[in-house]
């Protein structure tokens, strides 16, 4: 009986885990590269996002929103408008963030974690899961209308700010949705992002870090 | 010429510091009364419900943001946790009148100086180090105003307080100078350390 009982158990747990109908993806090769050849396409995104950081220890989220930008190569901003208006730049080896008309700008490319860092963002924000170096261990699932990608950083460094990222794709356009960024101390940030447009950014205004 | 450079920038320092308004300016003669710690407001009241401040880091030019959420857990604990607006846990620390715990602090900033900073600002902005009761030197001030002075073994602990409202003005304390302008808004607490090497700490409500 306690068998049985731990085995449904368990299953409860993973459907919860999986939003209920995910199965494990068998020829992964063949998402991969349709994931690469969708990643490959996209030269700029800019969407809405929804930010919502839970806190195990209040049982409560705080929730943030903004914009999200994207451009090849190696940029992206992420400029939120509630609670406060605040931006965080990554342009190539820069990061700067901009608060009360304050910027504050940091080399990324001095340090080894952050770059790792910069790295696993940017991949997982648009996608581009190929760019990951074998520093991550991944798997993959899927429903009837979503990808589902978890990611485990292998380096200790990494792993002492991330356990895990998931990263929901949607089946049609196999563009990002949902972002989940697991800490160490089993708190999560969800980044939900909607009213995606791909290619339409044409300079690197959004980008500039002065 | 460099010792003349540094003769100047020192007399130009002291000029700015004597300059500048004391806590006491405008105050009349100290009485000594006996008070209880609920006789000084908490600059910040922790509450059962979830509180949110912008926490600003400033040190050498650099600012670094957060989010500082605070909650009372039980009638004797606080907890204060400082996130980055992109989301990240930056530190998770446990406050009661007499223990003080780092659930978890970024690597960084994880020096016993950092810790001791942060543990006697939250002390002070909660109101968390005084004893039940004391003696203390009072007066009154212009404004609508009234000076307290208290003595403790850590040091002298002053304080201007808004007579009309309760609300602390000002704060001078051992190694840190704490400002909370009566009419800002949002309503915004600086702390700013005394000594060359210390940060500033600007903190404003959220809704």
């Amino acid at each position: 009986m306690f068998k049985i009982t731990t085995i449904l158990y368990f299953f409860s747990l993973s459907f919860l885990l999986f939003g209920q109908e995910m199965q494990p993806i068998t020829n992964v090769t063949d998402f991969e590269r349709e994931l690469k050849e969708v990643a490959g396409k996209i030269e700029s995104v800019e969407s809405n996002f929804r930010q919502e950081k839970f806190m195990k220890v209040f049982s409560d989220k705080m929730v943030s929103t903004g914009m999200f930008y994207y451009r090849k190569p190696n940029k992206i901003s992420l400029q939120y408008d509630k609670p406060m208006q605040y931006a965080i730049t990554i342009n190539g080896d820069k990061l700067q963030t901009l608060t009360g008309g304050k910027k504050t700008t940091v080399n990324l490319g001095s340090n080894k974690m952050m770059g790792q860092m910069k790295g696993l963002i940017e991949a997982s924000m648009i996608g581009n899961i190929s760019a990951l170096d074998k520093e991550y261990e991944l798997h993959y699932f899927q429903s009837a209308s979503e990808y589902f990608v978890r990611i485990l950083p292998k380096s200790q460094s990494v792993k002492a700010y991330i356990k895990e990222i998931g990263i929901t794709f949607d089946k049609k356009t196999m563009g990002v949705k949902q972002l989940r960024m697991t800490e160490n101390s089993d708190d999560y940030t969800d980044y939900i992002f909607t009213n995606s447009q791909y290619n339409t950014l044409q300079s690197d205004e959004k980008f500039a870090i002065r | 010429m460099r010792n003349l450079l540094f003769v100047s920038v020192v007399a130009f320092a002291l000029l700015a510091a004597s300059c500048a308004s004391s806590i006491r300016s405008g105050c009349g003669e100290a009485g000594r009364v006996l008070l209880s710690r609920t006789d000084i407001p908490s600059v910040i009241v922790a509450t059962d419900s979830l509180q949110t401040f912008d926490m600003e880091i400033s040190f050498f030019g650099k600012h670094l943001n957060g989010m500082m959420l605070i909650k009372r857990q039980d009638p004797e604990t606080v907890r204060i946790l400082v996130n980055s607006y992109f989301g990240m846990s930056m530190a998770d620390f446990e406050m009661r009148a007499d223990t003080f715990v780092v659930h978890y602090l970024l690597d960084a900033m994880n020096k016993p100086s950092v810790v001791n900073l942060f543990k006697n600002d939250f002390k002070l902005l909660l109101g968390l180090y005084l004893p039940e009761h004391f003696s203390a030197q009072k007066s009154l001030c212009k404004q609508l105003e009234e000076f307290i002075s208290i003595e403790t073994l850590q040091g002298k602990y002053q304080y201007r307080i808004n007579m009309e409202n309760q609300n602390i003005v000002r704060i001078k304390a051992p190694g840190v100078n704490v400002e909370i302008p009566s009419h800002s808004s949002p309503r915004t607490i600086t702390l700013k350390h005394r000594g060359l090497f210390s940060p500033t700490i600007v903190i404003k409500e959220m809704k």
